[in-house]
């Protein structure tokens, strides 16, 4: 992967026109010109060299840890040492095995609610934008409608009637997050659907599926992306704080949110307690940032910084 | 199909036939709310954007059809191919109804009737190359004939428009303006349609530009015998590049007559006010030309003015305009149709 960042290989065929030579004009198929257009982009390529660590970390170190996050045999605040290289947390609990295991919660829950928020956001947005009408009264105002239930205790009654867990935190985060993604895309497909090359789609008898899938999603993708990437830091620390007052996940399980409250009275005597799960938190989200915006420069033609 | 509505035409096409239109358009009328504000929008009024038209068209002919901004010349264009679902009135392909049809019936039509924008930056998808954006329609219609034809097929069509196919690979931002319309044209001519609505095609485009598109489009009409709906407001270019031309006011036609009729003979005040604001390249016959300056705006469409809509601002109005809409129907010497009570032609000035 290191190597792709820095390869500038001039082998295209617009970047080195021969004079006078019938070059090579392989169409640019457009997932090919943006996966390399992504893969030139230095900073998202780093990021996601990071987060798939941090992901691979998070699947593949629970194997071999000494202990995992039922562990309660500790002794009390124990500094770091070979034993527990982050130390113990006020029930013994050891910080490495926790923090593992919250960050497989974080980014589970993370990647449920950014994926529920984009696909609701993005699906409902798009057609009320393109078909307009009453179908677009109707969804606009089911938005305002959803906005203003108040999610805390819809969560705290789901919580009670189905026990809380992981994937029901992630579920009510999902359904409380796509509003505003609807709200964006929807302006941005009205604008759109105006456009004349939508029309002109219409004028060949282009299908409404295949205007939204070929001409209004491409044309979104970078909202898309960087709404999603939003989404998924908001859900982090969102998760973290229906943690906080009981309603997330649940001890023995853990999540970063959860550490991080359970421990942040530690800061000045135990500062690594407060900021490992910290620094897991702001690289993740940071990391999942950068690779938006890889994305998203990768998706825009214009982009020129990285000539595909 | 009434017999009025087309003029002998002196200048008939080439490829014309006299047999049955390429396209009829009967009283065709779009109208679109005007809603209030609250919480239930509800309807408090109409636009008639076009409120009633009728013309024909044969093959291989260019009906100009010119009016001021927001005349309803592109509701029109926009109204033929279904774009804008017409209130009422009838519009026939090829003898055929298209209007309320469902989308999956006109889809077989679409391949023969195709529109060319204004903005030739609006009409090509941002994301898209050249490549896919001709091969759209091929995708959509001919989705059997398989990669190599179809691939061979978009090369000839950015040949035919004067593009090189190498280029095909790029993006339309890498164009200029008049390359990206001859883009927009290569993907209208694709499914080789029989009429082509063209919205302005040339008005975004630099004078130098323009030329070189027109010639293209005459060059086309005769090689393919299309048939051009040229919405315009450019009165030098309608006249270099229409067979017949149609004058629209405020959503209805005012004069409609060959080249030579309307431009030599009108007979609508309207029709002759706008002619008298297009500058002349004679510098001479410039300085002479009289200019016809109307008073007032544009009524709002949606209470348009009683009688002829073309009342509040005409020098020739009396009683009778307000009171009784004039037909467009054959006046003056030429028998050219024309809406209007007096109808006079204007005296040579020079």
């Amino acid at each position: 992967m290191a190597d792709t960042v820095t390869k500038t290989t001039p082998d295209d065929p617009d970047t080195t026109p021969r004079a006078g030579h019938e070059f090579d004009t392989e169409a640019r198929k457009q997932w090919k010109i943006v996966l390399r257009r992504f893969l030139r982009h230095r900073m998202a390529m780093i990021s996601l060299s990071v987060l798939v660590l941090i992901v691979l970390a998070a699947i593949v170190l629970p194997w071999f840890l000494q202990y995992d996050h039922t562990y309660t045999g500790g002794g009390r605040y124990e500094d770091p040492g070979p034993d527990h290289p982050l130390g113990t947390d006020n029930l013994g609990r050891d910080m490495l095995a926790m923090l593992v295991r919250g960050t497989q919660f974080s980014l589970l829950i993370a990647v449920v609610v950014a994926a529920m928020a984009t696909v609701i956001g993005v699906t409902l947005g798009a057609v009320a934008g393109l078909l307009g009408g009453w179908v677009d009264t109707l969804f606009m105002r089911l938005v305002d409608l959803w906005l203003i239930i108040p999610q805390l205790a819809l969560v705290a009654l789901a919580a009670s009637a189905f026990g809380s867990s992981w994937y029901l935190v992630a579920i009510a985060l999902g359904l409380f997050s796509w509003m505003s993604v609807a709200r964006i895309n929807r302006g941005l497909t009205l604008s759109l659907a105006n456009q004349e090359f939508v029309e002109a789609a219409r004028a060949m008898g282009a299908s409404n599926t295949r205007i939204v899938v070929k001409h209004i999603l491409p044309n979104l993708t970078g909202v898309i992306t960087v709404n999603a990437t939003l989404a998924v830091a908001t859900a982090v620390l969102a998760e973290a704080a229906l943690s906080f007052i009981g309603l997330g996940v649940n001890i023995p399980d853990t999540s970063l949110g959860l550490i991080i409250n359970n421990n942040y009275a530690q800061l000045e005597l135990r500062p690594w307690l407060f900021w490992a799960p910290f620094l897991v938190i702001v690289l993740i989200s940071l990391t999942v940032n950068f690779i938006g915006d890889g994305i998203r420069d990768a998706f825009d033609p214009k982009q020129t910084k990285v000539r595909a | 199909m009434t017999t009025a509505k087309t003029s002998p035409s002196d200048t008939a096409p080439a490829g014309a036939d006299t047999g049955q239109p390429l396209l009829e358009v009967n009283d065709l009328v779009k109208s679109f709310p005007v809603r209030g504000k609250g919480i239930i929008p509800r309807t408090v009024g109409q636009v008639q954007a076009v409120a009633g038209i009728s013309f024909d068209l044969r093959a291989g002919e260019t009906l100009g059809l010119v009016g001021e901004s927001g005349c309803g010349k592109s509701t029109t264009g926009r109204a033929i191919l279904q774009l804008h679902r017409p209130t009422s009135g009838s519009v026939r392909f090829e003898g055929r109804e298209l209007v309320g049809q469902t989308a999956r019936q006109l889809r077989a039509v679409r391949r023969d009737m195709q529109i060319v924008f204004q903005d030739p930056y609006a009409s090509l998808n941002p994301r898209w190359t050249v490549n896919s954006v001709v091969r759209e329609p091929l995708e959509i219609h001919h989705s059997s004939w398989g990669d190599k034809r179809i691939q061979s097929k978009v090369n000839n069509l950015l040949e035919l428009v004067g593009l090189n196919p190498e280029h095909r690979n790029r993006f339309p931002h890498e164009f200029s303006g008049g390359q990206r319309q001859r883009i927009g044209i290569a993907r209208a001519l694709a499914l080789e349609p029989k009429l082509l609505v063209l919205d302005e095609p040339v008005s975004a485009l630099d004078v130098s530009v323009q030329a070189g598109v027109v010639n293209l489009l005459e060059e086309l009409q005769q090689r393919l015998n299309l048939a051009y709906l040229f919405v315009a407001h450019d009165l030098s270019i309608v006249r270099h590049i229409s067979h017949r031309i149609a004058v629209m006011y405020l959503g209805k036609i005012v004069e409609i007559g060959t080249r030579d009729e309307v431009y030599g003979r009108a007979t609508h005040p309207y029709t002759q006010a706008l002619l008298s604001a297009a500058p002349l390249p004679d510098p001479k016959a410039e300085r002479e030309r009289q200019r016809i300056v109307l008073t007032g705006d544009v009524p709002s469409p949606v209470n348009p003015p009683s009688g002829c809509r073309f009342r509040t601002r005409c020098w020739k109005a009396q009683d009778i305009c307000a009171s009784e809409e004039p037909k467009l129907e054959a006046r003056g010497e030429d028998g050219h149709l024309s809406a209007c009570h007096f109808p006079e032609v204007r005296p040579r000035e020079s």
